[in-house]
């Protein structure tokens, strides 16, 4: 019996599979790594390169890991044999109802909304505009559609990940 | 004369790191002020003392001059040094400092006063002999006086709506003939936009780009200026990469603005550091904009090509003394950068971002400065300015400075924000930057987030490995599922298993 992975990076996937004698293999070609602790978190050597990782963002819930690897950033999607399953039961249900969701990329207080419920939006389109830092951000819709709620209103402070607009 | 043994730091991060270090090397005691969140700051545990002066909101804690100038007088200080930003550029801070009966570092309130206002500060230049962009101080109020001016500046001409903003009313006109036509358009579209249609005319500045002058003055009347700083890579009109000498600034055109911002400085009564920022066209003809009348954020490159430490310099003239050098003692040797790296999101419109720093080893080696106001454990949050660092190289020439800069950007490993470094590496390897053939819309022109620097496939399947590794170690393996066993410390997956014990192949 052997333990399978897989992970999502941009529009790459790798399948990652451990077999009961702990042989590693990607993409079905076997990988021998070494991997020693270090300050910065973990050493791992394969290829005879090294590199230094760390788990910057673990999720709660989901699946988005963001790791650090020689000082990059790679946010990643990593799923296992009974996720992956779950998620192609769910996609089905998904492409119904199909919404999209805008989130803030940080906290900060609205200044803006430059858009209104029932508005036919273009993705990238500045839709709010976010102070955060001194700065004005502008927000920029995920999706095209139709604005369907807009769950702020101008001088609200909202936190990292509050739903800030629903697009259908 | 003054002999200055306290100062009080009224700052925080990079720049008050930077100040407290001067101090320590020249054997004057330090004096931090930090708000509550930054008690563990560096800028706090390097002073030799450090008072807490309110929450993290600034308006609340690094701009209340009265609890500044309270701390600088109960701790015993006798000169106070802004910094950039927060109080630097306040003239009615610089003057309260000084009627407490302590040193400003910086240059007089009047000083501050003159520069702060575009108007005046346009007004005086002009009035000096200071070239500044030609175009008309008020609106035009007819197509004959349009023709007139713009014949006098000569074309091409920009005209720019008063009430203007998002390029409304703005129209860039390249011959006579179409002067006319050009205008009714552009007072039409301004009386559209902003109900007024008053407007300006001035010449366009061609392919534009930012070139400062770092100027240094003595309360003696000695002042000399130490070359300039090519700043056009920027982003939000705010610099991200800064080198000198500049590609296109040769010895003459050197002297010349050289001149020009020493004459800048004189007209204002200027003392100690400064800067006269210059927009430089194709020609090479250059342009007053404006003087910042504090130390920049940028000032080490400065440093690194001349040799001349600006903090200690500061301290020095604001002490009353003299400067040690004349004009012909500054010489300039080899080239140096500096990113600023800020905690943003550069594949995302450069959105700031937040989070605590997990993970920080910055560069090292020769030629490698890194002016940091960061620690492992330090939160960047969304009360203060998003810059945390400042990586700074010194190469013998451009060359030599652009690989040590690709190195140390390589080199910097940081965890916990999203950051410029992608950015400052694109514009490294950029052909436009290697050449020096970049204005200041090179952002605009040239950045495209879809060409950073990509992981290739080692470092993506060294993510994975590590991400699986934490996926493990937070749930019971499947392993234990299976035999039913529950998931305990000590039973779970053999990956972090092996991670804690440090040995064997995967």
């Amino acid at each position: 019996m052997s333990t399978v992975y897989t992970v999502r990076i941009h529009d790459r996937e790798y399948l990652i599979r451990r077999d009961r004698d702990n042989n590693l293999f990607v993409n079905d070609i076997p990988l021998s790594v070494e991997h020693v602790p270090v300050a910065e978190g973990m050493l791992l050597r394969f290829n005879n390169r090294s590199f230094t990782v760390h788990v910057e963002r673990s999720p709660k819930d989901g699946t988005t890991y963001l790791v650090n690897v020689n000082g990059t950033s790679i946010p990643l999607d990593l799923e296992d044999e009974k996720t992956a399953l779950m998620r192609s039961l769910e996609s089905e249900k998904a492409t119904k109802l199909h919404s999209a969701l805008l989130r803030s990329p940080m906290p900060g207080k609205i200044t803006n909304v430059l858009v209104s419920e029932g508005e036919l939006i273009e993705a990238g389109q500045g839709v709010l505009i976010l102070e955060a830092m001194k700065m004005e951000n502008e927000i920029k819709s995920p999706a095209a559609g139709i604005v369907k709620t807009i769950h702020v209103k101008d001088s609200d402070a909202v936190e990292k990940n509050a739903i800030l607009i629903e697009i259908s | 004369m003054t002999h200055i043994q306290s100062i009080l730091v009224a700052n925080r991060g990079e720049i008050a790191v930077r100040i407290i270090r001067a101090c320590r090397e020249l054997g004057i005691r330090s004096v931090a002020v930090y708000s509550e969140p930054d008690i563990a700051s560096p800028h706090v545990r390097l002073a030799d003392e450090a008072y807490c002066i309110g929450p993290a909101e600034s308006s609340r804690s690094y701009l209340q001059q009265d609890v500044i100038i309270e701390a600088a007088k109960s701790s015993g200080c006798d000169a106070i040094h802004p910094g950039y930003g927060f109080l630097s550029e306040n003239a009615s801070f610089a003057r309260a400092v000084t009627e407490a009966g302590l040193v400003f570092i910086g240059p007089p309130a009047d000083a501050i006063e003159t520069m702060g206002d575009k108007t005046s500060a346009r007004t005086l230049m002009i009035k000096r002999g200071v070239p500044v962009v030609p175009g008309t101080e008020s609106a035009v109020q007819s197509p004959e006086e349009a023709e007139r001016i713009a014949a006098g500046v000569g074309y091409p001409v920009l005209l720019k709506a008063a009430a203007g903003g998002g390029g409304k009313g703005m129209r860039v006109v390249e011959k006579p003939e179409d002067l006319r036509r050009s205008l009714e358009s552009a007072q039409n579209e301004a009386r559209a936009a902003f109900s007024d249609d008053r407007v300006y005319i001035e010449k366009f500045v061609i392919e534009p780009r930012h070139i400062e002058i770092q100027v240094l003055a003595d309360s003696h009347g000695n002042a000399v200026h130490l070359g300039e700083r090519e700043c056009s890579i920027q982003r939000r009109h705010q610099k991200v990469v800064e080198e000198s000498p500049s590609v296109i600034v040769d010895n003459d055109l050197r002297a010349r603005m050289g001149e020009a911002a020493l004459l800048a400085a004189r007209a204002c009564g200027y003392v100690n550091a400064g800067t006269i920022e210059f927009l430089v066209d194709r020609d090479r003809n250059f342009y007053f904009l404006e003087m910042n009348t504090r130390l920049q954020v940028e000032h080490p490159v400065t440093e690194l090509v001349t040799g001349i430490d600006l903090v200690k310099m500061q301290i020095r003239v604001a002490e009353g003394k003299k400067l040690p050098f004349t004009q012909d003692d500054v010489v300039f040797r080899g080239h140096a950068i500096e990113c600023r790296l800020c905690a943003e999101d550069v594949r995302n419109n450069f959105l700031p971002d937040t989070g605590v720093i997990s993970m920080l080893r910055p560069s090292q080696g020769f030629g490698v400065r890194d002016d940091s106001g960061i620690m492992e454990g330090s939160e960047i949050s969304i009360h203060y300015d998003p810059m945390f660092a400042k990586l700074v190289v010194w190469g013998m020439n451009r060359t030599d400075a652009i690989g040590k800069m690709r190195r140390a950007l390589d080199d910097y490993l940081i965890s916990g924000v999203e950051t410029t470094i992608p950015f400052c590496r694109f514009v490294m390897d950029h052909p436009r930057f290697i050449d020096g053939d970049f204005q200041i819309d090179f952002v605009q022109k040239h950045f495209r987030p879809e060409e950073l620097v990509q992981p290739d496939a080692d470092h993506e399947i060294a993510a994975a490995l590590a991400a699986i590794a934490a996926f493990e170690s937070k749930s019971p393996g499947p392993s234990d599922e299976r035999n039913g066993q529950p998931g305990a410390v000590g039973r779970c997956s053999p990956w972090a298993l092996q991670f804690r014990a440090g040995g064997g192949g995967l």
